[in-house]
């Protein structure tokens, strides 16, 4: 082992993994006894079947619609659903059929009351006498006549059309209200079963009627058997695919049945405590073990890879198995810690599965991490364990990672640019997100009610209810005409509303009986203006009604409420919210005051159920939050690295709602709880990079890009194979029956994979960030300046070693010599800091016309000769461009960074700077000309010496090494005394001369800085000429970085 | 008249107090015409001909130091024709101190953000001066307190926004109005704030351009609703909202290729909604040789607010665009291009030109058109008003 240096932790870890492989057989006898202690629970487990489990008791929405229920019947039913193949339901044999179904319903365990069309209770005026009586009995024996006769009365019966018989007579329902005494769980199974059975006898009398089952106790049943569906085919799917992910990602049997142990031990322990602790399974709580198995795979992979890593690099097993737990215990540790902190934040919702949830999975993640530092390592001492044939050394994966780590060191910035703004848009697109909890579309298609339920909308009735229970001013107050004529408008302000397929309210029953009671005559067909009046009709109906078709289900027993009920369309979640307060509103404004009230029912409950999970959750993600990055700071001994894991560890997850914003758009309540779930898997993966980088600082004592390297080698695949892993299982959760299961399972899945994704880019590309200021050289630029920086080097040993001598004498090589010249002329222009100075153009065309500009320009000089300076041009005249500025970063050989300040709308503009070739500001000036005066900017050759202006220059071939010269070569002269560019030749690409360069008055400046005062081009091609005349330098004037950044071009003047 | 007298106590008070100190003077005057060719599409709007006077002085005085900066940049339009296109502004009167990293500058200011040429989207800070033209690039100076933080991980800037100003908007005998009066009450759904938020950091890295901000407060852009005006006569009141927004822009230099984007998230203008204008410009230096680029440019814009937000045109466009510079010595430049609703196909088309003609004098010449506008699209109140404005300014 490499390291000298090991902590405290790292002690006791190898202390403890020689422990369980010398005592092997006292470490499996002891986990495999824990396990089967827990796994007695298993047999206690019991599958829920209410959907009111997914409220807590103390969930005003709950509360309301449990107050409710006490005002009327509490209640849930069952919906037969009939449709012949062709015609109507009034025919004599089908209406025998529903007579015999109606009767037979009662046969249902806990029926209270059955509604069908042929026992509904019709009133007509017999003279002076009520008379109320079945709509249709005995069907079979009335003429077609007779029953059309019925049919429309029926059809013009609002309490029944939309409800129980579809407007065209073409569908029918028989109604059973159930009341359940609540006392066991097979209450529910029982009554649907016996349903089925009567749907089944009757589809058999009547073979070409349709039937379905929907209704609320159906929809309870629905969760129950979703789970027990999800049980079935979730797991062994589950299995399978870890198993040959774990195969192919391991390549050893051994490994791989070590580990379904662990995973086997874990979720058994789990489940059996759930038992223990009395825990009822439902979709929810029941998807605990898929995440316990994926989970704790995460853990024995990092230890198995590890450990085969040593076997492979020839350690022999017992110490590959030791050091693998030396090495892992700590990160192992950690996440499991971490990801207990998450599930257990689960215990914030608001919905009491994903509470059961978050303590079973956390369970099981401590059992996992038991058994894989403790059973693991001694079954591994047991077996065979080989490393993987044909690898020798380093695996194909780590030599992809090898790769991406450099490419991610040496491309950080724009790493980190691009990560940053991908992350960046998608996070801002978070907003988009739309809550949606429609519950029938919780289950997916396989499960029968959900098809059922969608029938029964199409063809007859919804399933959406929303509830109203009007009061009244005290008792028997609902007979009061004020109270009457409220409920009358509301009644039809309902009816009126677009989502509204049906209202059943009291106040058509009191129309119809005024009617009734007036002679039938039409004219009365309105609420009684008496009060007196209207009390004694209704006293009247009820005495005339048979037995369990009584008003107890829609008036309270004191007659001060009675209970409008709307059956809405299939909508979002948010449309019927949004319609929940139009009501609230219509009332507040058109009812009495003692009128109003909060609308409530399974459909109110949830519309506000991803709303309330989410507000109760925040404060449990913030508080996970907070302790795991306590935990992160423990571990790492690092503040500052803590702090930053928070990067890492948030951002993925956040971006996860933006892709499901822009891809999906709608999610339930999964929304609420994923945060919580998928914080403590996202965060596996930071620690276990972290953990590496700084045991490579520390130990090691690596600077950040050796630490990096060291990190993606030793954990990069580990990290790789645990997120396929991780994400393939949680997948497997896409594929339950159960929608909330599915949304969490892919939304998990893709905050896994943009985790991973997050630790290998970003997070390295923030750890470069620090180490750029010290960064002695540039890998990349070396790389490209290979040739002149070799021709550089060469001079430079030599220059060091005969400096004195260098200037008079000539080498050999014109190439070396020429760059030595060159490299002179440029020092003696060095080592000014700064300077500004003001700069006159005199532009001069063919014909002689003249024309000026003025510029003022500020140059900061950097030291650094792999780096450009930095200069500021700002123009004064003419004045249509006065104030207009152009900011250069020159850069060696990329592009050089120019932006272009434009006062009139104070806009900075990046400008692209490949237009090194063109007229600056209209001149014979290109813009290389002005801004390419970097030494390593050409590559250089000796040409000879010659006179020139009176003095003996040494003549210079340079070559441009940028990209979009707009010159082949120039051709420059320098003199031997002062060593400055007296006459610069440039020639066109095609070889032909272009413009020629004299520069004029150089002046000497403090400091030993030459600068030329007169430069005069003339363009041979056009015959225009450009004079530049300089003003006297200023250096030193305290110019610094920072004014030369795009934010100080406003205030450049 | 008042403006006129307001201006000339403003400039007598600096050049009395500044005399011959380091007072800096630029800015311009500059006479405008402006020709519509077609009929007037409402009542009381004038037929053919608008002209005007701009002045524009920019005073500018730092200390020997350069840790102090002043600058006072008065504005001020006489128009022939439409009395609230006559009017006076303080573009900046701001007091700038520099120290180290951080800057503070108290007052008056303009401020620019954003990267695209069609849509100034994320522009928030100053309010448009829309009397000016229609292209939102003309803006109202904005009093504020901003610190702006200069590190090496970029540019932090906040800004505390004093007083909201409303948007300039025609008068009822103004071409490019709407097609009722405006009434002179603006409405705060939610309240007016007179102090607004914003943050924003900005940086480069490489070849990338990145700026992030932050802004609460009123949101700039008005939305109309119809109303029953103080004489009695139906009128449109404008409407400010109160909103959050969360908005990038992006730019990508790379070679010849500018890759850009803007975008943002906005809450409390309507339902919450994103919009995005993302493009390229390309150019090719030294066109056929000689000295002239010509630049390319397309940018396709969307915007997801709803009908009860501030009303906008770029709800789905396309810009197609080409900047001809001919790089002379009077820095001739022809710009075309054209917004097409990508829905109706209606267009707003621009043609620019612009040439010096000495040192002071520099010509104008500037067309917009308003092509094939349908009957509900947005700018539908705009389809008479197609001008062309010439403009010849001299620089002081």
């Amino acid at each position: 082992m490499s390291s000298n240096k090991t902590t405290k932790t790292d002690d006791w870890a190898l202390r403890f993994a020689q422990w369980t492989t010398s005592h092997r057989w006292w470490a499996i006898g002891l986990t495999v006894l824990l396990t089967v202690a827990a796994a007695t629970g298993i047999g206690k487990l019991e599958f829920s079947n209410n959907y009111r489990v997914f409220f807590s008791p103390e969930n005003p929405d709950l509360v309301a619609f449990e107050h409710f229920q006490d005002t009327y019947t509490k209640n849930d039913n069952i919906l037969f659903v009939l449709q012949p193949a062709e015609g109507e339901v009034f025919e004599g044999e089908l209406l025998a059929g529903i007579e015999w179904l109606t009767a037979a319903a009662w046969k249902i365990p806990h029926a209270i009351r059955v509604d069908a069309v042929t026992n509904y209770q019709h009133s007509w005026a017999d003279g002076d006498d009520l008379t109320v009586e079945d709509l249709v009995r005995n069907g079979a024996q009335h003429s077609p006549e007779y029953l059309a006769a019925r049919r429309d009365v029926a059809l013009a019966e609002p309490l029944l059309v939309g409800s129980i018989l579809a407007a065209d007579a073409r569908t029918t329902g028989i109604n059973v209200t159930l009341q359940y005494p609540e006392l066991s769980l097979e209450e529910v199974p029982a009554a649907v079963g016996e349903a089925r059975a009567l749907a089944a006898e009757m589809r058999e009398r009547f073979p070409d009627l349709t039937v379905a089952l929907t209704g609320v106790s159906m929809l309870n049943n629905a969760f129950a058997e979703a789970g027990q569906k999800d049980a079935g085919t979730l797991m062994p799917g589950m299995f399978a695919a870890l198993v040959v992910l774990m195969l192919i990602v391991l390549r050893s049997v051994s490994g791989t049945l070590g580990t379904l142990f662990v995973i086997s031990f874990s979720a058994l322990t789990a489940l059996g405590v759930a038992g223990h602790m009395g825990i009822k399974l439902n979709p929810i709580n029941l998807t605990a073990p898929v995440i316990i198995m994926t989970l704790g795979i995460a853990d024995s992979v990092h230890l198995l890879i590890t450990a085969l890593q040593r076997l492979r690099a020839g350690s022999d097993k017992l110490a590959a198995i030791r050091e693998s737990v030396r090495v892992n215990a700590l990160p192992v540790v950690i996440t499991s810690v971490t990801t207990v902190i998450g599930f257990l934040s689960l215990n914030f919702s608001d919905a009491p599965p994903f509470r059961e949830l978050g303590n079973i999975t956390a369970i099981g993640i401590v059992a996992a991490m038991i058994h894989s530092l403790v059973f693991l390592p001694a079954f591994l001492s047991l077996v065979r364990l080989r490393a993987p044939r044909g690898a020798a050394g380093r695996s194909g994966l780590q030599a992809v990672m090898g790769r991406l780590a450099d490419f991610v060191i040496h491309r950080h910035r724009a790493v980190l640019a691009t990560t940053g703004v991908l992350a960046l848009v998608l996070i801002a697109s978070v907003p988009l997100i739309q809550l949606n909890d429609e519950f029938v579309k919780y289950f997916d298609h396989r499960v029968e009610f959900r098809g059922d339920a969608e029938w029964a909308m199409d063809n007859l009735t919804g399933i959406y209810l929303v509830e109203f229970s009007l009061p009244a001013a005290g008792e028997g107050g609902i007979s009061e005409p004020e109270y009457l004529d409220g409920l009358e408008r509301f009644t039809s302000w309902l009816r009126g509303q677009p989502e509204v397929r049906h209202v059943y309210s009291y106040a058509d029953v009191i129309k119809r009986l005024n009617r009734n009671l007036h002679g039938d005559d039409p004219t009365y067909h309105t609420v009684p203006a008496d009060r007196e009046l209207a009390a004694q009709y209704l006293l009247l109906y009820e005495l005339s009604l048979p037995y369990g078709l009584d008003l107890n289900d829609r008036i309270s027993i004191d007659k001060d409420a009675t209970r409008v009920t709307a059956t809405i369309s299939e909508m979002p979640t948010g449309d019927i919210r949004a319609f929940l307060d139009r009501a609230q509103e219509w009332l507040a404004v058109e009812a009495p005051d003692y009128m109003q009230t909060r609308p409530t029912g399974a459909s109110v409950m949830f519309s506000f159920i991803s709303q309330r999970n989410i507000e109760s959750m925040l404060r449990g993600n913030l508080m996970a939050v907070a302790l795991i990055a306590v935990v992160m700071v423990g571990a790492l001994r690092s503040v500052r690295l803590g702090a930053l894991s928070l990067v890492p560890n948030l951002v993925p997850i956040l971006m996860t709602f933006g892709v499901w914003a822009l891809l999906v758009r709608q999610v339930g309540m999964a929304a609420a709880t994923v945060t919580a779930t998928s914080l403590g898997i996202v965060v596996d993966d930071s620690v276990h990079f972290l953990t590496k980088y700084l045991r490579a600082r520390r130990e090691q004592g690596l600077d950040q890009p050796g630490a990096i390297r060291y990190a993606f080698e030793t954990v990069g695949s580990a990290m790789v194979s645990t997120t396929v892993i991780l994400s393939v299982g949680f997948a497997v959760l896409a594929f339950s029956t159960f929608r909330i299961n599915n949304q969490m399972g892919l939304l998990t899945s893709i905050a896994v994979v943009l985790a991973l994704a997050i630790d290998l880019l970003l997070l390295p590309a923030l750890l470069m960030i620090g180490h750029r200021v010290r960064k002695p050289e540039n890998r990349n630029m070396k790389l490209k300046l290979s040739k002149s920086m070799a021709a550089m080097l060469v001079v430079v040993l030599a220059g060091t070693a005969t400096l004195p001598a260098i200037a008079t004498a000539p080498t050999d090589d014109p190439v070396a010599r020429g760059f030595a010249i060159a490299e002179r002329s440029d020092s003696s222009d060095r080592g000014f800091g700064d300077s500004v100075v003001e700069l006159r153009m005199i532009l001069r065309n063919a014909a002689g016309s003249e024309s000026t500009r003025r510029l003022l320009i500020s140059t900061l000089e950097i030291p650094d000769i792999d780096q450009g300076d930095k200069s500021l041009v700002l123009f004064d005249s003419p004045a249509d461009i006065e104030g207009t500025a152009l900011l250069s970063h020159a850069q060696i050989l990329d592009p050089d960074d120019q932006w272009l300040y434009l006062p009139a709308l104070k806009r900075v503009k990046r400008i692209s700077s490949v237009n090194k070739s063109g007229p600056f500001v209209g001149s014979e000036f290109a813009f290389e000309d002005f801004t390419a005066l970097e030494l390593g900017k050409y590559s250089y050759r000796w040409l000879g010496e010659e006179e020139h202006g009176g003095m003996l220059c040494d003549v210079v071939e340079r070559t441009p090494a940028y990209e979009h010269s707009g010159y082949s070569r120039q051709v420059s002269w320098i003199d031997q005394t002062d060593h400055q560019v007296r006459q610069v030749e440039f020639y066109d690409r095609r070889g032909d001369l272009l413009k020629t360069l004299r520069l004029e008055d150089y002046r000497l400046y403090d400091g030993g800085v030459w600068r030329t005062h007169r430069m005069h081009m003339v363009n041979h091609q056009t015959g225009k000429e450009t004079d530049m005349v300089y003003g006297e330098y200023a250096f030193g004037t305290g110019l610094e970085d920072r004014d030369f950044v795009r934010g100080a071009l406003e205030r450049a003047r | 008249m008042r403006h006129l007298a307001i201006t000339a106590a403003v400039l007598a008070l600096v050049a009395g107090t500044a005399a011959g100190g380091g007072l800096d003077l630029s800015g311009f005057v500059a006479g405008e015409t402006r020709w519509f060719p077609e009929e007037p599409a409402y009542p009381d709007q004038f037929d053919g001909l608008q002209s005007s006077l701009v002045l524009q002085p920019e005073f500018r005085y730092r200390t020997s130091n350069r840790r102090h900066t002043f600058r006072l940049t008065p504005f001020l339009r006489l128009d022939d024709r439409d009395d609230e296109r006559t009017h006076f502004d303080l573009r900046e009167a701001y007091w700038l101190a520099v120290a180290g990293d951080v800057e503070v500058l108290v007052g008056v200011n303009t401020v620019f953000w954003g990267v695209t040429e069609s849509r100034h989207l994320i522009d928030v800070v100053n309010q448009v001066d829309y009397v000016e033209d229609v292209d939102g690039e003309d803006k109202l100076g904005q009093p504020m307190i901003r610190l702006s933080w200069q590190r090496d991980w970029g540019r932090l800037e906040a800004f505390a926004l004093v007083g909201f100003r409303e948007m300039t908007l025609p008068g009822p005998d103004g071409r490019l109005r709407l097609p009722l009066p405006i009434t002179d009450d603006a409405d705060f759904p939610d309240g007016r704030s007179d102090l607004d938020a914003a943050l924003r950091w900005s940086h480069y890295l490489g070849d990338f351009d990145l700026g992030l901000h932050f802004f609460h407060g009123m949101g700039r852009e008005p939305g109309f609703r119809p109303v029953i005006g103080t004489d009695g006569l139906p009128a449109l009141q404008p409407f400010y909202n109160r909103i959050n927004q969360l908005g990038m822009d992006g730019q990508w230099t790379r070679d010849a290729w500018l890759w850009k984007l803007e975008w943002l998230v906005r809450e409390g203008d309507g339902d919450t909604f994103a919009a995005a204008v993302m493009g390229f410009e390309y150019t090719l230096y030294q066109l056929g040789g000689g000295n002239a680029d010509l630049g390319l440019l397309g940018e396709f814009l969307y915007d997801g607010r709803d009908d009860t937000a501030s009303a906008t045109f770029f709800d789905r466009d396309v810009f197609a665009g080409a900047r001809l510079a001919l790089n002379d010595v009077h820095d001739t430049t022809v710009l075309a291009g054209a917004v097409v609703d990508a829905r109706d196909g209606s267009t707003v088309a621009r043609l620019e030109f612009e040439r010096r003609l000495s040192n002071r004098f520099k010509l104008e010449i500037e067309g917009r058109f308003f092509l094939g506008v349908a009957d509900d699209n947005a700018v539908a109140f705009l389809r008479q008003d197609s001008f062309l404005n010439l403009r010849l300014a001299y620089g002081l």
